[in-house]
């Protein structure tokens, strides 16, 4: 039977990060998000699990990365400044196609900004941080249930995708304690590719679109891994058709599976006049926005994004076919209202709400936005 | 075939080193090494960063890592906490290990992460066209020193003695069977481990300092290095230009960290578990 | 009871976030009710104003923090002074009285001056024990949990050998009001 109990939304990732198979972590102390390596630094022995805390947050995802090709589901966590350190390496990790997951618990910005104070304002960030063309994959939990289950999720779809996948979470959500459900082992998938036996060197060789199998050293042959762009072995190769075809492999491994890789909530959208599109703190203010709408006879509804990116435009883009007004509500000063922009028909009247002063939108101020943009 | 052979992926030669460059004896002596301790090569793992030392794991038939500028320690400690039994080598030059890397050195060597680094001393960034780095030596003109380098250079030797660091050594391209001996042992060693290889980069810094050739180059690396004991006859003066050879620091003693993990922290905490649990 | 916000606030080290988190604790694993404690942090953890922002509901909660405050205890002025907002026209103002001396304008709410500190540190023997008189208090004043939960629940978490000194507490705080 799952248990009801009280845990810091950091807690219920670290646990949640354990439950899919999580068995080695590396970590630099950052606010808001320091929790989560402090809970492995005492969990993880215990388990026969490695935990590390390495001298930054450049080192503690050269350990993750080093650690996944060593055939271990790896973790680190941090935030904001963290966060901009590691884009290199995450760029890394793109490049030679290394599962692992990365925790973001947002703070305000830029620089060092609010370390205490929410704000939403690194979606871009994971979105683009790191140089050059390449795919990602984000999820924001916004509920307590949620930040378990998209945590799973996160190491699932690493693993199947190899790929980095980022987890967003709010600082207000990491630091509060709250009920949560951790549901049984057993009754959720954990996703866990064994590692193949390598027959010849051709590591990335696949057709496009097909998932990658997982590879990682010390499995019978060894193998090249390079964050050079590389052929079908692994080795170096500026080769412009070899480099088209990589380039090519790794978007759309993400691009040929998005059904897999999307997951949003919808609610109140059938009918609805005006749909507010949000994520995170944000959507949980919208949601009791849009009940409290509904109770005055407003037909709002929610989208709340699960996976940010890739962004959810196919489910979007059906609402708009009948809901021809859109509100972004984002915790930042514009960066997914940009998405919408992009997807929305033209038709379709696009208002926000913003802010990133520290302090998160109360369902009253959404309510007001719908309110006035319903008029 | 010779034994060492087995070591070498000869598949993805040619390297992209110069000719006469030193890196090429290094491949080989670490190959050497390796075939002397008769590993397998899937039991072992070479890592580098960027630059002319960064392309070096490419060309051994062993499993081997490209990674970011500066950090292949960094990737090193994660395959060593996952994997405690792998041989774990990290080939680094003299900027990507002391400048964007340095502060990896100083933590890998406080941690005592049996991690094998060969430290490649050429003094000067090869790849990126010849611009100074944290060794290249005072007054050397590079191309981002036109009118002579006014830094001091790391003694990699004290830097990393005051990190209390287990494994110390420092050998030349010139001596072959020194420096695979030197090599071997660190193998052996069972902490974290630095052997600094002095090497010739007279394409890019010897061109600039009438060094142009490689023979004149490793001439001067004769000329700078000197056993230990006759280092240290050297007035203090006369030392700041010279490098003693050898291993400076041997001490097997310092616990290894994964050792220390595992046997440990692990127990350690399974302990306290079954305490809580009673 | 639907849903019932409560915030404490108080000086860092009297153990007012701790006595949120009790609250929660009991909420949501002896009495099968949502919750969600937000609690404010800082560098320093002792002497600065602290506020910790508890809901209970008996539906899951949408938005997680604070909007219409129920009860307000508070022990300290400057505290007071800062997070004296959101609370509902009615609430229940609980302050320490010889630690909040100024109000300002009350007429809305339902205020209480009782000596939370003192009494702490005279009946029950610590300062720290603040937390489990402040959860006594608002048992007492709310119902928002039941006492025998309360008690069950301070019994199984306090240290070895503190048991009585918490049930001390519990006792002076279910006397403060009379």
């Amino acid at each position: 039977m799952s248990q009801r109990k009280v845990l810091q939304g950091n807690i219920i990732i670290a646990k949640a990060a354990l439950a899919a198979g999580c068995d080695f972590f590396a970590g630099y102390p950052i606010t808001p998000s320091s929790e989560i390596a402090q809970y492995m630094s005492k969990e993880m022995p215990k388990m026969e699990r490695a935990f590390i805390q390495m001298e930054d947050e450049i080192a503690s995802l050269g350990a993750c990365i080093g650690a996944s090709l060593a055939g271990k589901k790896a973790l680190t966590a941090t935030s904001g400044p963290g966060f901009s350190l590691m884009q290199e390496h995450l760029g890394m990790a793109v490049m030679a196609e290394v599962p692992l997951v990365i925790v973001n618990v947002m703070r305000g910005g830029p620089s060092t900004g609010m370390p205490t104070k929410p704000s939403q304002a690194d979606m871009m960030q994971a979105r683009w941080g790191t140089h050059g063309d390449h795919p990602i994959i984000a999820v924001y939990p916004a509920f307590s249930d949620e930040i378990f289950s998209e945590t799973v999720r996160a190491f699932n779809l690493s693993e199947k995708y190899w790929n980095p996948v980022i987890i967003l979470l709010d600082e207000v959500l990491a630091k509060a304690h709250m009920d949560v459900e951790i549901p049984e082992p057993g009754s959720y998938e954990v996703y866990w590719e064994k590692t193949h036996e390598i027959s010849d060197l051709n590591i990335y060789d696949r057709n496009i679109g097909e998932n990658p199998p997982r590879i990682d050293f010390f499995h019978s042959y060894p193998i090249h891994i390079d964050s050079l762009e590389h052929d079908a072995h692994g080795w170096p190769s500026f080769d412009a058709k070899t480099v088209d075809k990589m380039q090519r492999l790794r978007m759309e491994k993400i691009f040929y599976n998005l059904e897999d890789i999307i997951k949003y909530k919808e609610y109140f959208l059938d009918d609805a006049e005006v749909l507010v599109f949000s994520f995170g703190i944000s959507a949980r203010a919208a949601l009791a926005a849009v009940k409290m709408a509904r109770e005055q006879g407003i037909k709002a509804g929610l989208f709340q994004a699960l996976t940010v990116w890739p962004f959810p435009r196919a489910a979007l883009q059906e609402r708009f076919k009948k809901t021809k007004k859109v509100l972004t509500v984002e915790l930042n000063m514009g960066q997914m209202k940009y998405e919408i922009e992009r997807i929305a028909p033209p038709d379709v009247k696009k208002q926000t709400l913003l802010r990133a002063n520290g302090l998160p939108f109360s369902p009253g101020e959404v309510l007001e936005t719908i309110k006035e943009f319903v008029k | 075939m010779r034994d060492y052979e087995k070591y070498i992926r000869y598949r993805t030669f040619p390297t992209p080193w110069c000719p006469g460059c030193g890196d090429g004896v290094i491949l080989k002596s670490i190959a050497m090494a390796f075939a002397e301790l008769k590993l397998d090569p899937d039991d072992i793992i070479v890592i580098a960063g960027i630059g002319c030392s960064g392309r070096m794991p490419t060309y051994f038939n062993t499993n081997t890592l490209h990674t970011t500028h500066g950090r292949a320690l960094t990737f090193a400690t994660g395959i060593k906490l996952a994997k405690p039994e792998k041989l774990v080598v990290v080939v680094s030059g003299d900027g990507d290990a002391t400048a964007i890397g340095g502060n990896h050195l100083i933590h890998a060597a406080r941690r005592n992460i049996g991690i094998k680094m060969i430290l490649i001393n050429n003094g000067i960034y090869g790849m990126t066209g010849g611009q100074v780095s944290p060794l290249t030596p005072p007054k050397f003109f590079t191309e981002t020193t036109p009118y002579g380098n006014i830094e001091p250079h790391f003694r990699i030797r004290m830097l990393l003695s005051a990190a209390e660091a287990s494994f110390v050594a420092r050998e030349t391209v010139n001596r072959l069977a020194q420096l695979k001996q030197v090599i071997k042992k660190s193998f052996l060693h069972k902490g974290f481990s630095v052997v600094e290889v002095m090497s010739n980069c007279h394409v890019n810094l010897g061109r600039r300092n009438k060094m142009k050739s490689p023979l004149v180059m490793t001439e001067y690396i004769k000329d700078i290095t000197m056993s230990m004991a006759d280092f240290e006859k050297l007035s203090p003066e006369e030392q700041e230009s010279k490098y003693p050879l050898g291993i400076f620091v041997e001490n097997s003693q310092r616990a290894e960290y994964t050792d220390l993990y595992y046997k440990q922290i692990v127990p350690a905490a399974q302990q306290a578990a079954a305490k809580v649990e009673k | 009871m639907k849903k019932y916000e409560i915030r404490y606030g108080g000086v860092g080290g009297q153990g007012i976030i701790t006595a949120g988190a009790l609250l929660v604790d009991i909420a949501v694993e002896m009495e099968n009710k949502f919750a969600i404690e937000s609690p404010t942090y800082t560098a320093a953890v002792r002497g600065g104003p602290t506020k910790v922002d508890v809901i209970i509901s008996d539906e899951a909660i949408d938005f997680p923090h604070a909007q219409a405050i129920d009860f307000f205890l508070c022990t300290d002025q400057k505290p007071y002074d800062i997070y004296k907002e959101r609370l509902k026209d009615d609430a229940i103002v609980v302050v320490d009285s010889h630690l909040v001396l100024e109000l300002g304008d009350t007429r809305h709410w339902r205020v209480y001056h009782v000596p939370i500190i003192n009494e702490t540190k005279v009946g029950a023997g610590n300062v720290v024990l603040t937390s489990v008189v402040s959860l006594a208090l608002t048992q007492k004043m709310t119902n928002v949990i039941s006492y025998e939960n309360m008690v069950a629940h301070i019994k199984h978490w306090a240290p070895k050998g503190s048991v009585e000194m918490n049930m001390k507490a519990i006792e002076v705080g279910m006397n403060l009001i009379k």
